[in-house]
């Protein structure tokens, strides 16, 4: 394959569901180059078949291990399984911390399952779009389900895996630092938990605790609203990923065949709606800043302006509409 | 062993009901169908649609035995309320002593037959009143005690010779029981007429209540220097009241309610034992509390299961001769937590059928939930109402003639078999996963309380379990107004204002020797903390000192939230 295929000559392959042309797309909306945003939008009208499960939870909670039991299940039970991951990237490697995927090279060999690791490179503003366009494209090319599993941490991460159709917040026994879930707003956003390693003993501790604070809110449930139910899962004795894959299921029916399920579709599109648009601003500022910034600083610095004066004549420089050159670039490929 | 049915009648018997199923009960089915696929006990054991003694067949004659016999699954006592009602208990308490004192009296005019006594926030976690953690919540939920004076306000001018006395309080209890034997001193009482109860069951409390001030071990011998020192020089009084209650009403099955409570009841006579103490000489004196909840039958066998299984534990698992030591006496209280805020008024009902089910089940004494406990603590009228409705079971409906009355319905025979068969499934997982106490630590019993205590909030929630006038039944209106017991803002400050007159006059340093000798005596695991702890109590030592010098020893007990 050359490197200079259209990005919407990708597209049609990865309908077809060649998977290196799958794999090259996946980069390219990552990179994010203009020049893929005819093909992502053809991905985007053809993709809402397969389920999108998010898996998030602290680092260290078991997520990895219990996304590559559930993958297990899904593939005995005839699914394709898509797995997007987004890796806290190291800033001196620069690169995703693949450790967590060498669990899952049993895995490796199955053309039914995808495995794609995506980096944050510190800078998270382009993640999400990254991620769900990802999801897209994995999606079109036949994968039945996709797990998109990030760590609990930070708003982004909590943000891209609640743009699943069913989320799963993974709670462990013995970390200590579960405190930190609560507040960045990550219990909230489960339709299923899952305590793992209820293989030990302390793992009583974690269920108790949970559920006594989920029992707390059950009052102010809607009537009839799906409730989150709580799964105790060990993936040494492989005790609950059964129960796992019931509740699983049940969601996927909520999801596609309700009202609530509805519900959730139009927030999924108003999350990407706005980060989309966010990461579109954000380059152009980016570009602006660029361009037009480097005197607005030196006035700041010798305090001949005041930072939000200076800020708006910044913005004002900013072009209304989308760069030419990209406009450009997009008649091209049209 | 004698079978309740021969395998000739048996065979008959089962012969007929497969007929009954396939004629009568098909045809009804097919002209109306069951309201539910499967029907099963609020404690989740799975019902039949009708029982025959053919689901009693193997149970030993014996097992169900006769009132006042081994294994005294029948009751305790061979002729039970026809000799003597239970006890009426209402239990009371907040503001100060006096406040407290002034209810009892009220209580006992109305003709209740036993006190018992609730004790606010601070007493109940070993704080003083000035302590900074009891800003706020003196005497509100119940008494503030910190010191001896403050006993003999609470019991001023009431004859504890002949009324029993039971205190509802836990890691501290061994020095409200010091302060107690003080008083009965200071007015010349002979200690082995005293009846009454501590309840003093610590163990419980690291399972479901959370209210304790030492770690485990420390905790139990306390419980443990309470049991001998009763057995040798009080020997009416209850040492200890062992408590399914607060298991139940943070929201375990009744089934745990009761296995739980015979699982902490084995470690205290193991440590009892330990201290070289005959069975016979503590265990007939050994009490237990349980709750009466929602499900009539299922609660009526519970008690009648949870007594034979404490029958056999006693005598075969710790050899016990003395019948008294097999036979198991009970607290009862209705179930608070069945109480609803909305249509407050038919909490009356709610109570008269758990409290019917607490007599039919044998209990020794009795507490029926105030209407208004939904609340706040009862006032004057809700607890006049309760003890009316006591007073309605024991005098208008004739059910005291006769003992156990639903012995022998093949439904609670059934129901009680089944009862033992899982507790006795309990104690053993308990026995082979290394004990209670390591089963705490390791948060095994909160987690069985935490998931039935889920499961019934999800089923109330999505109205499998209805709650009249919750989620069934719902009154749209404006509900009437409901008048609830005030709190005196001046309570602390008189409390306070004792405290310190008791500090101010007392020999200081006669109680810091014996607080030091305290300490000594704690560190000498063979020794028994109460006859210093009295001796501090007559010094005017307060509960928070005392408390506090042994935190020094032994420290404090912590369970820091997950989430």
């Amino acid at each position: 394959m050359s490197r200079n295929v259209p990005s919407l000559v990708l597209a049609e392959r990865v309908r077809a569901g060649e998977m290196p042309a799958m794999a090259r797309l996946i980069s390219r909306a990552e990179i994010g180059a203009p020049e893929v945003r005819g093909a992502l939008a053809k991905i985007y009208q053809l993709a809402g078949r397969a389920h999108v499960i998010g898996i998030t939870g602290v680092p260290g909670s078991g997520k990895s291990t219990l996304v590559a039991k559930l993958a297990e299940k899904l593939r005995a039970k005839g699914d394709k399984v898509g797995i997007v991951a987004i890796d806290p990237s190291s800033p001196y490697s620069g690169g995703a911390i693949l450790g967590d995927r060498i669990r899952m090279t049993d895995m490796a060999a199955d053309p039914g399952v995808y495995i794609r690791s995506m980096a944050t490179r510190g800078a998270t503003g382009g993640m999400a779009r990254a991620a769900l366009d990802a999801v897209d494209i994995l999606d079109v090319a036949g994968f039945d389900t996709v797990i998109l599993e990030t760590v609990g941490v930070g708003q982004d991460e909590v943000e891209i895996v609640r743009a699943s159709h069913t989320t799963i917040v993974v709670s462990a026994p013995g970390l200590g630092d579960e405190i930190q879930a609560i507040k960045a707003g990550i219990l909230e956003i489960a339709d299923i938990h899952v305590v793992s390693k209820c293989d030990r003993s302390d793992a009583n501790r974690t269920l108790t605790d949970l559920k006594q604070m989920l029992m707390l809110g059950l009052k102010h449930h809607p009537k009839g609203a799906w409730i989150s139910p709580v799964i105790g899962t060990s993936s040494l004795s492989g005790a609950g990923l059964d129960d796992l894959m019931n509740a699983i299921d049940k969601h996927r029916d909520i999801a596609f065949n309700s009202e609530e399920g509805r519900a959730r579709r139009l927030a999924i599109a108003q999350f990407r709606l706005h980060k989309t648009a966010e990461n579109l601003l954000m380059e152009r500022l980016n570009r602006a800043a660029a361009e037009e910034g480097a005197p607005l600083a030196a006035r700041l610095a010798s305090r001949a302006g005041d930072p939000y004066s200076l800020a708006n004549e910044l913005l004002e420089t900013m072009p209304v509409k989308e760069h030419r050159h990209e406009q450009n670039a997009r008649s091209k490929i049209a | 062993m004698n079978k309740m049915l021969d395998p000739k009648s048996l065979d008959r018997l089962e012969s007929e009901v497969a007929d009954w199923e396939k004629n009568e009960v098909a045809a009804f089915l097919k002209k109306q169908a069951e309201r539910k696929d499967q029907f099963f006990t609020i404690g989740d054991i799975p019902l039949k649609r009708t029982y025959t003694a053919a689901d009693i067949a193997d149970t030993p004659v014996e097992d169900i035995g006769l009132p006042g016999r081994y294994p005294f699954t029948r009751g305790p006592y061979p002729t039970m309320y026809r000799s003597r009602n239970w006890t009426m208990r209402q239990i009371a308490g907040f503001g100060t002593g006096e406040d407290t004192n002034r209810r009892f009296k009220y209580l006992i005019a109305q003709g209740q037959t036993g006190l018992s006594t609730d004790f606010d926030m601070p007493t109940l976690m070993g704080y003083d009143s000035d302590h900074p953690m009891s800003d706020g919540e003196v005497g509100r939920e119940g008494v503030a005690v910190d010191t001896l004076a403050d006993m003999e306000a609470l019991f001023d001018g009431i004859d504890l010779e002949n009324i029993s006395v039971s205190m509802t309080i836990n890691p501290s209890a061994w020095i409200l029981l010091a302060m107690y034997v003080a008083l009965a001193k200071k007015r010349g009482l002979d200690l082995n007429k005293l009846s009454g109860t501590i309840q003093a069951d610590i163990l419980k409390e690291y399972m479901a209540q959370k209210e304790y001030c030492y770690p485990i071990g420390p905790s139990v011998r306390i419980v443990r220097d309470c049991i001998t020192f009763c057995a040798e020089n009080m020997k009416r009084y209850n040492p200890i009241n062992l408590s399914g209650y607060h298991i139940s009403e943070a929201g375990s099955s009744p089934l745990h309610e009761v296995a739980f409570t015979l699982a902490n009841c084995i470690v205290y006579v193991e440590e009892v034992l330990k201290t070289g103490m005959d069975v016979d000489k503590f265990a007939p004196r050994l009490a237990f509390f349980f709750v009466s909840q929602g499900d009539f039958f299922e609660e009526v066998a519970k008690f009648r299961a949870v007594r034979r299984c404490y029958a056999k534990i006693m005598k075969e698992r710790f050899g016990a001769k003395n019948p008294e030591s097999m036979r198991l006496r009970f607290h009862c209280q209705t179930a608070a937590a069945t109480l609803t805020k909305p249509q407050y008024q038919i909490n009356v009902v709610r109570t008269a059928m758990q409290a019917l089910s607490a007599v039919l089940g044998g209990c020794q004494s009795l507490h029926t939930n105030g209407y208004d406990e939904a609340f706040a603590i009862p006032t004057e009228d809700a607890m006049r109402m309760a003890l009316r409705t006591q007073q309605i079971i024991s005098d208008e409906i004739n059910v005291t003639s006769v003992v156990d009355p639903l012995g022998g319905s093949y439904l609670v025979e059934s129901l009680t078999n089944e009862y033992e068969k899982k507790i006795f499934e309990i104690l053993g997982y308990v026995d082979d996963n290394g004990g209670t106490i390591k089963l705490i630590q390791e948060g095994w019993f909160q987690k069985q309380i935490a998931d039935f205590a889920y499961e019934t909030a999800l089923r109330k929630q999505n109205g499998e379990k209805p709650v009249i006038g919750v989620n069934k039944f719902v009154d749209d209106g404006e509900q009437p107004g409901i008048e609830t017991h005030p709190y005196d803002p001046s309570t602390a400050k008189r409390q306070i204002a004792r405290l310190n007159r008791v500090r101010a006059e007392r020999d200081e340093a006669k109680v810091q020797a014996l607080l030091d000798q305290l300490v000594e005596t704690a560190k000498d695991e063979s020794k028994n903390l109460m006859p210093v702890t009295i001796e501090l109590a007559e010094n005017g030592a307060s509960m928070g000192d005392i408390i506090e010098k042994l935190k020094g020893l032994w420290g404090t007990y912590r369970e820091t939230p997950v989430f």
